[in-house]
């Protein structure tokens, strides 16, 4: 029945000239040049805090915002298509969904940009009420645009979530099949003896949190809309500050646990060792799936007014939110490398370099999110720093490794592309330890103009900047190449 | 869901859902604290949602249109609007109108679990977890002015 | 520059050595796939390792979460003792400034009570040297409580430290702090 469905399904794709690898080109592509982008507006921010370039403080704040919000929405389509692309193996997905979703992630960023570089709006990626209303700089419809394309991202993930969460109980029974619990207990065991597979298993957990971090933004960007139509809509600024870091933490988080669920997929066929599910991988995604909502709280350390409980629990949380990372998916990342007959190819360096990211880039969020150390380091350029590390230095890296692969690889890399590699890694390496001196020699984030050595440092990024976007440009040519001399047959490692 | 020995259960979901759309209006039963108010409202959003569900898996269906899944979500955010406690304090003073509004709720809910349910079979719980999501985080503070300094 | 001194040197040292831990595991594994071997070998030990790994992460996290319950900044954590003589200071921080004394004694428990008239704000004390000492946001309709007191007198900046709009980075005063007349 379902089979039925799905060749109709397929066939009115393949009409429209949509096959399911089409759309996830699509999607890679609309995203690569997005984050090509917005690196460079990065590189210009930079510029602007050192002493190369000057921009007035508005435009500034502005590109900031652009890029912080770009960003986030461009790593959750980017992301989303490789892990789709692969679960795809696993479910029976539906194309137009995909496509729909993707569509509606670019809208929105399309209307995000209209809002920013038309109307100047520019209160930060966060929009911490009630900055988006109290000395604005900009006129009233480029807020109301800007959550409307905040809007239109979050119906773009919940779609995706909701697609794939029908998907896995289609296909797995139940939700709790899909994070394989029927390992721990007997009586949801299948007469097929069918066990999801752990990138099934992070796909129910996205899709799970996904769902309910849509639905928190939904409340948020209503209560905004609310104000943006009527100055009387009441608001509680604590409760909208412990809104927007739960919609804001939660949903660039999930990247994280979406870029697992495509690395559990992609390993193996470089490492040509097989990635089983086990108990361990649903009690460790099911403490995910519990933990990692409950972690915003480190956002608000100095908020000194949020209740006790919340604060030690948002610590206690993002510390065992840690464990299943550490303890089984990176642990298990390199388990399948060491010794493994791997195939070093520019896809396979970029996830294990991507593994390495999100470590380090971890081990600084644990030391912020400690309470005690968060108050040397809360809004300093330690943020940016440690987010950096597992964003850029993590998700972006899994997407090129991602993108690497769909392009399909068969050969070592060549001397262009080994050069390409390095270049970039010299450029990102140095670029975030300047971020982290800057960190911990205090200089705030998210300002124009810094105090020393924020423009020093600032100075040396740049040139990193350059460096490292030099070698990405390589490595997407290089890519770009593969591509066109393997058309419709990636996949191969 | 809609085997015998759930029966009872919904039963008594409607015997819930009853009271809670009548009563509070009916008797006149002042308003209750917001948080508790907005989650009385996800109570009808929850149970009309179960109900929809219930009413999908009489007869077992086929995947159903994507479109099922947009209307899901834009059903979500309907109940939310309804939520918007500027409409409860304008509501609320008139009875019928107040219970119009609970109706409102149970409706809404019921379609959304239907939309959810139609899309795929047991795809209905999505719909319970974003109600259940927007009950918690509305409860917590959505409309309600600050404490004060 | 400013000195790396204080919590920032306990992070900083903290940071570099999980670092080059993790680089150093990295590059051995990478460097292990010279030598190829069937997985069924490495994985019964691997399991061994993980488990080993798992019980002293756990515990290392309950250590930390325990060690960190007594130091936290907030005013429930401070002993009521140290509470009582603190001198009280209200800050209103606005677009794009704050209102507050100039001068304060050094050696004396001080209560900041922290609040907003606009958007939120930080406040952030940076030490004579720039080192960063303490923060506390500055929200409306809130007052947060800070207990602070300034070691060793000075020229301290306040800098605001929440992103508030086109002034953000130009919203920093001094704050002179004079030796304390009996010294504590
Ligand atoms: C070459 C690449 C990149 C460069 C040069 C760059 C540069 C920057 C700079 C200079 C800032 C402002 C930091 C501050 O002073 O507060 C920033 C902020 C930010 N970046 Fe990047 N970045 C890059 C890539 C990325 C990537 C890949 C992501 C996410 C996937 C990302 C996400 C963000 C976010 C969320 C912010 C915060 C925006 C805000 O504070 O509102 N960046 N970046
Ligand atoms: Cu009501
Ligand atoms: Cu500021």
């Amino acid at each position: 029945m379902l089979a039925r469905q799905l060749e109709r399904t397929e066939f009115h794709a393949e009409d429209a000239g949509l096959s399911p690898r089409r759309v996830v080109g699509i999607g890679l592509v609309i995203g690569l040049i997005t984050i090509y982008g917005l690196a460079m507006v990065g590189g210009i921010m930079k510029a602007a805090q050192g002493n190369l370039l000057h921009l007035a403080p508005e435009t500034f704040y502005a590109l900031l915002t652009l890029h912080g919000a770009g960003m986030i929405a461009t790593v959750v389509l980017l992301t989303g298509v490789a892990h789709w692309y692969f679960l795809r193996e696993h479910l029976t997905l539906r194309v137009e969904v995909l496509l729909f979703a993707v569509a509606a992630i670019v809208w929105g960023l399309l209307a995000a940009a209209v809002a920013v570089l038309v109307g100047g709006f520019a209160p930060g990626w966060t929009f911490l009420y009630p900055l988006p209303f109290v000395g604005a700089t900009w006129p009233a419809w480029a807020t109301g645009l800007f959550f409307f394309g905040v809007l239109f991202v979050g119906i773009g993930f919940a779609i995706y979530c909701l697609d794939i969460l029908a998907g896995i109980v289609r296909e797995y029974g139940s939700l709790l099949n899909g994070l394989a619990l029927d390992t721990l207990i007997p009586r949801l065991r299948r007469a097929d003896g069918k066990v999801a597979p752990p990138t099934v298993i992070a796909a129910t957990m996205v899709a799970i949190d996904g769902i309910l971090t849509v639905s928190a933004g939904t409340i948020l960007v209503i209560a905004l809309l609310g104000r943006w139509a009527s100055p009387n809509f009441p608001i509680d600024p604590l409760w909208i500050k412990n809104l927007t870091y739960f919609f804001g933490h939660t949903i660039a988080n999930l990247t994280i646990y979406v870029s697992a669920g495509v690395i559990y997929a992609v390993l193996p066929h470089y490492t040509q060792r097989p990635w089983h599910t086990n108990k361990i991988y649903a009690i460790s995604w099911t403490t995910s799936l519990i933990f990692v909502p409950w972690a915003w709280p480190h956002h608000l350390y100095m908020d000194f007014v949020q209740a006790p409980w919340l604060q030690l629990f948002g610590e206690g949380s993002t510390y065992i939110a840690s464990i299943p990372a550490t303890v089984v998916t990176i642990f298990g990342a390199l388990l399948l490398v060491y010794r493994s007959p791997m195939r070093w190819r520019i896809g396979s360096t970029m996830f294990v370099a991507g593994l390495l990211g999100w470590l380090i880039g971890g081990a600084a969020a644990m030391l912020d999110a400690t309470i005690p150390f968060n108050d040397v380091l809360h809004n300093t350029l330690w943020v940016p720093a440690h987010f950096h590390t597992y964003l850029l230095g993590g998700v972006f890296l899994f997407v090129l490794g991602f993108a690497s692969h769909f392009a399909g690889e068969r050969a070592a890399p060549g001397r262009f592309a080994k050069t390409a590699e390095w270049l970039f890694f010299v450029g990102l390496g140095g670029f975030l330890l300047t971020f982290y001196a800057g960190g911990i020699e205090g200089v705030p984030r998210r300002e124009a103009v810094q105090p020393a050595p924020g423009p020093f440092l600032a100075d040396i990024a740049t040139g990193f900047v350059v460096i490292l976007l030099v070698g990405l440009t390589g490595v997407l040519l290089e890519t770009l190449w593969r591509a066109r001399h393997s058309a419709g047959q990636g996949g191969e490692a | 869901m809609m085997t015998r020995r759930n029966v009872p259960w919904l039963g008594l979901l409607v015997v819930a859902m009853a009271a809670d759309i009548l009563v509070p209006a009916a008797l006149g039963i002042g308003d209750p604290p917001l948080g508790l108010h907005h989650l009385e409202h996800a109570f009808l959003l929850f149970g009309g949602g179960v109900l929809g569900i219930a009413y999908v898996r009489r007869s077992p269906r086929e995947w159903g249109d994507p479109l099922w899944l947009f209307a899901t979500i834009l059903l979500g955010a309907a109940g939310l609007v309804l939520m918007v406690p500027e409409l409860y304090s304008r509501v609320d003073a008139y009875p019928v109108l107040h219970t119009l509004l609970h109706v409102g709720f149970a409706v809404v809910g019921y379609f959304g679990g239907y939309a959810a349910e139609r899309y795929s079979p047991r795809s209905g719980i999505a719909w319970l977890l974003m109600v259940v999501m927007t009950g918690a985080l509305t409860a917590t503070g959505f409309g309600a002015p600050p404490p004060g300094v | 520059m400013v000195p790396l001194e204080g919590k920032q040197l306990v992070i900083f040292v903290l940071w570099v050595a999980l670092t080059a831990i993790v680089i150093g595991v990295f590059w051995w594994v990478m460097r292990s796939t010279r030598r190829p071997d069937a997985y069924d070998a490495v994985s019964k030990g691997g399991y061994r390792l993980r488990k080993s790994w798992a019980w002293f992460y756990g515990t290392l996290l309950i250590a930390a979460f325990a060690a960190t319950l007594w130091t936290v900044p907030y005013a429930w954590a401070q002993p009521a003792a140290a509470k009582r003589p603190a001198m009280v200071v209200t800050v209103r921080a606005r677009q794009f400034s704050f209102s507050m004394p100039s001068r304060l004694p050094a050696g004396r428990q001080i209560e900041f009570r922290v609040t907003s008239d606009d958007v939120n704000h930080g406040f952030g004390i940076y030490s004579p040297q720039g080192v960063l000492v303490a923060q506390v946001q500055a929200m409306p309709d809130y007052t947060n409580v800070m207990y602070f007191t300034f070691s060793a007198p000075g020229t301290y900046t306040i800098r605001c430290l929440e992103f508030c709009g086109v002034g953000h980075s130009d919203m920093h005063q001094t704050l002179t702090v004079y030796p304390a007349k009996g010294s504590v």
